[in-house]
C-alpha cells in the first residue's frame, strides 16, 4: 500500500527527515511513536503534499504509484487522508457543505455521481451514530471555536465520511477525553479492513490499548530508529525514549535476532 | 489605458437645464445646480483622489446613434413589486400597488410638487467639485422614481432594474419617503441582459420618519467599460434604522457613496459592501455615518477581492458632532488580493468631536489563508473550488446581512459564478 524509501525531506531549508524508510502493508494498522520534533508531523504533511515541505531525496510509492507527483487534492482522490495534528478553523464555510463538497469530488474522480443534499444527510446520520458524535458540530464553521476535542472528533467524523484507504491519524488521541477517544477508536476500527492501511501517530499506549497494533514504530531524528510489535509501546511508555538512546535500540535488535 | 467608458460633460451643459412648461421652483433649482458645475472632481479632490474622474477621456459623443437595445436581465428576486429603469427612465411599474406603498415616476411628481417632495429635491448638498456629479444630476432632473410608504406599513420588497447603455450618460433621482413606522425593503439591480455598457449617474435621497426602517440591498453587475456614479443620502428620523448591502462583481468604474445622517436620537445605520474586482474593474466606496443626534449607532463592514488588474478602493468615515454623546461606531474592512497586480486602498477616517464615544476600527489586506486551502485540498477539493470557497467565505459576513433568504442565496450564487470570470485565476 504504501512504501517509503530512504525518505530526505526539508522544511525552510532544514533537514527533518533524514533517510526514513517505511513500508505499510493493506490490512494493517501500524503505530508511529516518538520524541516531539522528532518529524512525525513532517512525515505526515510530505505524504498529504503539503506546500513548503521539499522532498530532497528518496521514494514514497502508494499502491504501486509515486506519490509524490500528484496534487493534494489528487492523493486525497486516491484514498489518501491526513487528520490534521491542528486542524485548521476556516470560519465562513460550513462544516457540512465543505464535507459534501469534498465527498463529492472524490466520487467524481472514481466516476460516481454526487450525493444529493438528501443522501449525503443520510450518509452523515449514519456515520454519527456509530461514532456517538452529536450533529451539533455540522451546523458550524468548519472547526471554528470548536474546542480541542471536537476539533479531533471533527476529524475523526471526516474520516469516517470519505473512507479512505490510507489514513494518518497525527495526534489525533491527544486531548481526548475517554469518550472522545473511545469515539476515535471506534473510528478506526469501524475502517479497518483487509483493503485499508492505518498509521497513528501518537505519544500514548492507552489509544492502542482500543486499537491493536500491527507493527510500532519509533521515529526520531528524521529517522525509524525502531520497529516492533505492540510490546515495543509498552516498553517505550515504561522506559521513555532515552532508553533508547542509551542502548534500548541494540537490545531490541539483539531480541530481533 | 483606462477602459472605462468616456464622458462628456460639456454637452450635458451645452444646452438649456430649463424646460419650458416645468415648474418654475424645477427650473431655478436646475438652473443653481448648473452654474454650480466647475468641472468633473480630479486628484485634488479629496474624496475623489482615487477615482479621479476628470483624468478621463472627456469627449462629446453626444452625436452618436443610440444603439443600445434595452434587454432585462433575470429578476435578482421574484417579485410583483418591480420597477425596470431602462437608461434612468421608468419603463415598467408594478401593476398594482400594495397597499400603503406608492411608487411613482419622478416626471409625475416633480409636476404633482408636493412640498415634502420639494424640500427633499432642495436639501440635497451639492456644493463643490466633489458633488459634480450630484450638479449634474440636478441640473438634469426628471428621471427616476418617487417612493412613498405611508406611516406603519411594512411594504415588502420593491425591486427596482436598471439596465442601461445609452451613449450619453443617464441621470435618475430616486425618491423614498418612509413615513412614522414604515418598513420597505428596496433591491436594487444594476446589471444589463446585453454586454452593452452602462453609463449612469444615480442620485438617492431616503427620508426616513420617526422608527421607519429601510432594507437597501445592491447587486451591481454591469459589464466591463460601464461606469456608475451612484450617490445615496439618508436623513434619519429618531429610533429610525437603514442597513445598506451592496456587492459589486462588474463595472469598469463604479463609485458609491452611502451617507446616514442621524438628525434623530437612537437611530443606527448599518453600511455593508462586498466587492469582486476583475478584469479592470475599479470600484470605490465611500460609507458615512454623521452624528449628528445622541445615541445613534452605525457600523460599516466592507470585504474587497481584488482580482487581475483591478483596484478597489474604500472610505469610511466617521463624524461625531460635538454633544452626540453615547454615540457608537463599529468599522471594519478587509481585502484580499488574488493577483500581484491588483490593487486595494482601504482607508478609515474618523473625526470624533464628543465625549463617550465608542469607536472602533480595523483594516487588513492579504492574500488568502494558505493553511485553510491546504485543509480543503487534503479532503480533495480542487485548488479552483477550493479559492472559490475561501473567498465566498471572506465576502460571507456581508452578504448575511441581507434580510432575504432567496436574495441571500442568490448573491452568494452570483459571487461563485463571477469567480469563474477571473481571467487569470490566482497569479
Ligand atoms: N513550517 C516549519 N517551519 C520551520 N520548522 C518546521 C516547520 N514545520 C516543522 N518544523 C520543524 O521540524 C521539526 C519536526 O517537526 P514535526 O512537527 O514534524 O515534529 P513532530 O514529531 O510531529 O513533533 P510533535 O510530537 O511535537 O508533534 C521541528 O523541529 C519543527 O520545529
Ligand atoms: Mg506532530
Amino acid at each position: 500500500m504504501l512504501k517509503i524509501k530512504e525518505l530526505h525531506a526539508s522544511v525552510e531549508g532544514k533537514e527533518i527527515l533524514k533517510g526514513l524508510d517505511l513500508e505499510v502493508n493493506a490490512g494493517e494498522v501500524h503505530a508511529i511513536m516518538g520524541p516531539n520534533g522528532s518529524g512525525k508531523s513532517t512525515l505526515g504533511n510530505v505524504i498529504a503534499g503539503r506546500e513548503g515541505y521539499e522532498v530532497t531525496r528518496g521514494e514514497v510509492a502508494y499502491q504501486g504509484k509515486n506519490l509524490l507527483e500528484l496534487e493534494p487534492e489528487e492523493r486525497a482522490c486516491e484514498g489518501v487522508f491526513l487528520a490534521f495534528q491542528y486542524p485548521v478553523e476556516i470560519p465562513g464555510v460550513n462544516n457540512t457543505y465543505f464535507l459534501r463538497a469534498a465527498l463529492n469530488a472524490q466520487r467524481k474522480h472514481r466516476g460516481e455521481e454526487p450525493l444529493d443534499s438528501v443522501g449525503f444527510l443520510r450518509l452523515v446520520r449514519e456515520r454519527l451514530e456509530v461514532l456517538h458524535i452529536g450533529d451539533e458540530l455540522l451546523h458550524r464553521a468548519v472547526n471554528e471555536g470548536f474546542s480541542g476535542g471536537e476539533k479531533k472528533r471533527n476529524e475523526i467524523f471526516q474520516m469516517a465520511v470519505l473512507e479512505p484507504k490510507l489514513a494518518i491519524l497525527d495526534e489525533t488521541d491527544s486531548g481526548l477525553d475517554i469518550d472522545a477517544l473511545k469515539a476515535v477508536a471506534e473510528g478506526v476500527n469501524q475502517l479497518r479492513s483487509p483493503e485499508r492501511a492505518i498509521i497513528l501517530v501518537t505519544h500514548y499506549q492507552r489509544l492502542l490499548e482500543y486499537i491493536k497494533p500491527d507493527r510500532v514504530h519509533v521515529l526520531s531524528e528524521g529517522r525509524i530508529v525502531a520497529s516492533g510489535g505492540p510490546e515495543l509501546a509498552l516498553k517505550l511508555e515504561e522506559q521513555g525514549y532515552t532508553w533508547l538512546e542509551d542502548g534500548g535500540i541494540a537490545e531490541l535488535e539483539q531480541a530481533a535476532v | 489605458m483606462n477602459r472605462q467608458s468616456s464622458l462628456s460633460t460639456q454637452d450635458f451643459l451645452a444646452h438649456s437645464v430649463v424646460r419650458s412648461g416645468d415648474p418654475s421652483w424645477l427650473n431655478t433649482l436646475r438652473q443653481s445646480a448648473s452654474d454650480r458645475f466647475l468641472g468633473l472632481p480630479g486628484r485634488k479632490t479629496e474624496q475623489w483622489k482615487y477615482t479621479a474622474v476628470a483624468a478621463q477621456s472627456v469627449r462629446a459623443t453626444a452625436d452618436d446613434a443610440d444603439t443600445f437595445e434595452p434587454r432585462v436581465p433575470q429578476p435578482l428576486i421574484d417579485t410583483d413589486a418591480k420597477v425596470v429603469l431602462i437608461n434612468g427612465d421608468v419603463s415598467e411599474m408594478p401593476g398594482e400597488n400594495r397597499d400603503g406603498l406608492c411608487v411613482k415616476p419622478l416626471a409625475a411628481a416633480l409636476q404633482e410638487a408636493d412640498q415634502p417632495l420639494v424640500d427633499l429635491l432642495e436639501s440635497l448638498p451639492i456644493d463643490g467639485r466633489q458633488h459634480a456629479f450630484s450638479q449634474l444630476n440636478t441640473a438634469a432632473l426628471g428621471q427616476g422614481l418617487y417612493i412613498h410608504v405611508a406611516a406603519g406599513i411594512d411594504a415588502g420588497e420593491l425591486l427596482l432594474q436598471w439596465p442601461c447603455g445609452a451613449e450619453e450618460m443617464n441621470h435618475a433621482r430616486i425618491c423614498v419617503v418612509l413615513e412614522t413606522g414604515a418598513r420597505l425593503h428596496l433591491v436594487e439591480q444594476f446589471e444589463n441582459g446585453s454586454q452593452h455598457p452602462a453609463k449612469l449617474n444615480l442620485v438617492e435621497q431616503i427620508e426616513l420618519g420617526e422608527g421607519a426602517e429601510l432594507f437597501h440591498s445592491r447587486l451591481q453587475h454591469y459589464p466591463a467599460e460601464s461606469l456608475l456614479i451612484g450617490r445615496t443620502e439618508v436623513r434619519h428620523g429618531t429610533s429610525t434604522r437603514y442597513s445598506f448591502t451592496g456587492m459589486d462583481l462588474g463595472a469598469g468604474l463604479a463609485r458609491h457613496d452611502v451617507r446616514s445622517e442621524f438628525a434623530g436620537e437612537g437611530a443606527g445605520c448599518s453600511l455593508n459592501a462586498a466587492v469582486l474586482g476583475s478584469g479592470d474593474a475599479h470600484v470605490d466606496y465611500h460609507f458615512e455615518a454623521d452624528h449628528q443626534a445622541m445615541n445613534c449607532q452605525s457600523g460599516q463592514l466592507f470585504r474587497a477581492v481584488a482580482g487581475d488588474r483591478s483596484k478597489i478602493v474604500f472610505n469610511g468615515r466617521v463624524h461625531v458632532a460635538p454633544g452626540a454623546d453615547g454615540s457608537d461606531s463599529q468599522q471594519s474592512s478587509a481585502g484580499l488580493l488574488l493577483s500581484r497586480k491588483a490593487e486595494i486602498d482601504a482607508k478609515p477616517e474618523l473625526e470624533i468631536l464628543a465625549d463617550e464615544v465608542v469607536a472602533a476600527h480595523g483594516a487588513t489586506v492579504g492574500q488568502l489563508d494558505q493553511a485553510a486551502m491546504f485543509y480543503l485540498r487534503s479532503r480533495g477539493i480542487s485548488e479552483e473550488q477550493g479559492r472559490k470557497m475561501l473567498t465566498l467565505a471572506f465576502c460571507r459576513s456581508v452578504i448575511d446581512r441581507v434580510p432575504h433568504e432567496a436574495l441571500h442565496e442568490s448573491l452568494a450564487m452570483r459571487l461563485t459564478t463571477a469567480m469563474d470570470e477571473l481571467e487569470s485565476g490566482h497569479e
